[in-house]
């Protein structure tokens, strides 16, 4: 039995540079279930981050609505897409982003504190999830004294840190060499798959997406074609 | 994000800039300093105001005196006038006093009248006064059943001169001297009233008259029964006068009368008033005014001076205020830096979901710490230099703060002691409070810039 998790209907996303209107998504239509392994695919300017952006209700569509987990995104106020963040959705992101003045435990411990948790609580929870990435024994180590891998590896805990149903990942291992990156992609795959989270793969490396159940690639704001694996 | 990690966030983020943030702090002690010392000038100021205002007289007493004119309708200062005043509300005890004018009379005592007197006053108040009125015996006794038993003022003795020494060497300078010895010693001594007896030119060839040869027909003798300290805010003859019962000076009036022919006096030369409290000063003074007296009070003298000291007050902070202002600009300066640099962490931020109420206490808290830091150390330092100038001031001043004898009454060493500089403690409690609103003042404009920022910021590569 299947379960939408995320539902895409009609989003449309139009920029005004100067007068002129620069079509960015055209009209987008998809669903994504619980627990799959979705690659949005494509090459630069193809509308592939500005979909995430709207999928993570990082930016409100022109048009269309975003429903995850029942709930219409596009619909939110800020406060409110806030606590939906911190509850449901887990970022991986190409950079990193860790701050750099926290620990590698305070950084995943980060969104377990904007939700309120105690210091105690969230950095036991943060320390357990940095063991799984092989972390353990870095607990203490500032970004800057960590590879990049590493420091991907942080992200991932801290992504996984709130235990949401999507994580979106916007090329995790665009900075990385071939080796860490399937170290990567299998730790992200091995969790999620655990708990059965569905994970956006946002990519425009072709190896990349071959680590996904499913690839829909976006060319000029539109979706060409949707292709599912059949074994995993 | 509770409040403790908001507050160690903030402090984090203090620390990661402790140079910024230290220069920053820097301008806020020096406003926070400048506020302080500047308002502690101005208290210093008024409190060595109130401090001699109270030194020259009783805050509480209100001096009334006769009408100047002199026409018939006039409201005279008599006994109906002082019934009249003691009815008024707030007022505690009215003391009258009457003075007796000497007009061609002298007085005389020594052998063979050897001692002259000055234009002594003479003042009779009702006897059950002489304690209430606030007379403090040197020596001696207050006068009791004896007729014309008298008190003199501290200095009565040196007014007279002797008439047996020559021009320029026959009276007691005490003024530059204050271990002078008079002639004759006061207490005790018998003083007559005395009439001058008219010489004819020709004795003595229109010349002064020779050492201890005029005549005098004594028409009263008073005694000294005792002695009594100065106090200007009394009245002079506490200084130089005498004080007898009423119904003696009443009874000398009617003898001069009879020997000189003068007017008989209705009113009283002048009433002391005491109210209860400094601040009914001003309402009943306002009253005997208007009956048609001639009042006078500390308060005529403390209000405009109050005043003043208000607005050199208020003027002093306010140029006080101008280096807080200043220093806020510096607050609000590094916060809007400080903001740029971290677009991106506030972008990441966001993107993890932080509340936008918390990123904005997070930097409203900064700029807070800001404030507080300077003003914690901006008061301290301030008490360092009120200690200072109080301590240097002192040193400077030296004996001026002394009462030497003789001159504290007369008001003129008017002590500004040596505290310049005082701190209350409600002063430093508001610049520290001042300092910290002036920081979340500053920080407000900052703080919602930052809350503007775009979850975007995060996803740039």
């Amino acid at each position: 039995m299947q379960e939408t998790m995320i539902k895409i209907s009609d989003v449309r996303k139009v920029y005004k540079i100067g007068n002129e209107k620069v079509v960015a998504l055209d009209r987008i239509n998809a669903e994504i279930q619980k627990g799959e392994i979705c690659c949005i695919f494509g090459t630069s300017g193809s509308g592939k981050s500005t979909l995430l952006n709207q999928l993570a209700g990082m930016e409100k569509p022109t048009q269309g609505k975003v429903i995850i987990n029942k709930v219409d995104i596009t619909k939110l106020q800020e406060n409110q897409m806030a606590a939906f963040r911190q509850k449901h959705i887990g970022f991986i992101f190409q950079a990193y982003n860790l701050l750099p003045y926290m620990t590698a435990l305070e950084n995943t411990a980060l969104p377990l504190m904007f939700q309120g948790y105690g210091r105690k609580d969230r950095e036991a929870r943060a320390a357990s999830l940095l063991e799984k990435v092989g972390l353990g024994k870095r607990l203490h180590h500032y970004p800057s004294q960590m590879s990049g891998g590493q420091q991907q590896r942080v992200g991932i805990a801290r992504a996984f840190a709130v235990s949401p149903e999507v994580i979106f990942a916007d090329e995790p291992t665009g900075n990385l060499d071939t080796k860490t990156t399937s170290q990567i992609m299998e730790m992200v795959l091995e969790i999620a798959g655990k708990n059965n989270q569905t994970i956006v793969l946002v990519t425009h490396d072709p190896e990349m997406a071959s680590y996904a159940d499913r690839i829909l690639t976006l060319i000029d704001g539109n979706i060409v074609k949707d292709e599912r694996k059949e074994s995993r | 994000m509770s409040f403790l990690d908001i507050m160690r966030m903030c402090l984090r983020n203090l620390y990661r800039r402790k140079g910024r943030t230290m220069l920053t702090v820097s301008g806020v002690i020096i406003g926070c300093c400048a506020i302080v010392v500047m308002v502690s000038l101005g208290i210093g100021m008024r409190e060595a105001q109130n401090e001699m205002l109270a030194q020259m007289g009783n805050l509480t007493r209100i001096t009334v005196s006769p009408s100047p004119v002199n026409n018939a309708q006039k409201t005279l200062l008599d006994k109906k006038a002082v019934k009249e005043i003691q009815a008024l509300p707030n007022v505690t005890t009215v003391i009258a006093k009457r003075s007796l004018d000497l007009g061609e009379f002298v007085l005389t005592t020594g052998e063979k009248n050897r001692f002259v007197g000055g234009s002594t006053t003479i003042i009779g108040i009702s006897e059950t006064d002489f304690e209430k009125i606030g007379y403090r015996l040197l020596e001696g006794k207050f006068p009791d059943k004896r007729p014309f038993e008298v008190l003199s003022g501290k200095n009565f003795a040196f007014e007279f001169t002797d008439s047996k020494r020559p021009e320029g060497k026959n009276m007691v300078d005490y003024w530059m001297d204050e271990n002078a010895k008079p002639f004759f010693k006061a207490l005790g001594a018998e003083v007559s009233i005395s009439q001058k007896k008219e010489k004819k030119p020709s004795d003595n060839g229109g010349q002064q008259p020779a050492a201890g040869t005029a005549e005098y027909k004594e028409i009263q003798k008073l005694t000294v029964a005792g002695r009594i300290n100065e106090d200007y805010d009394i009245g002079e003859e506490t200084m130089s006068g005498l004080v007898m019962r009423m119904k003696d000076l009443e009874k000398l009036q009617k003898q001069l009368q009879r020997a000189d022919g003068r007017k008989k006096q209705k009113e009283y030369s002048q009433i002391l008033v005491s109210v209860k409290d400094m601040k009914d000063v001003v309402q009943t003074e306002e009253i005997i005014k208007m009956m048609g007296f001639q009042t006078f009070s500390m308060e005529s003298i403390r209000k405009p001076m109050e005043k003043d000291a208000q607005q050199k007050q208020l003027m002093l902070g306010g140029l006080g205020a101008i280096s807080l202002i200043v220093a806020a600009i510096g607050i609000a300066n590094t916060m809007i830096m400080s903001i740029a640099e971290r677009t991106r962490e506030i972008g990441i931020m966001k993107a993890l979901g932080c509340f936008l109420g918390d990123i904005r206490k997070e930097f409203l808290m900064e700029a807070a710490t800001i404030g507080f830091m300077g003003g914690t150390v901006g008061i301290a330092l301030s008490y360092g230099a009120s200690w200072a100038m109080n301590y240097f001031s002192a040193a400077a001043g030296g004996g001026t703060g002394e009462d030497t004898f003789g001159m504290g009454a007369m008001g003129m060493v008017a002590s500004t002691g040596t505290t310049i500089s005082i701190i209350p403690v409600w002063l430093a409690v508001f610049a520290l409070v001042f300092s910290i609103f002036i920081g979340v003042a500053a920080g407000y404009y900052p703080a919602n810039k930052a809350v503007k920022i775009s979850a975007l910021e995060a996803m740039k590569a």
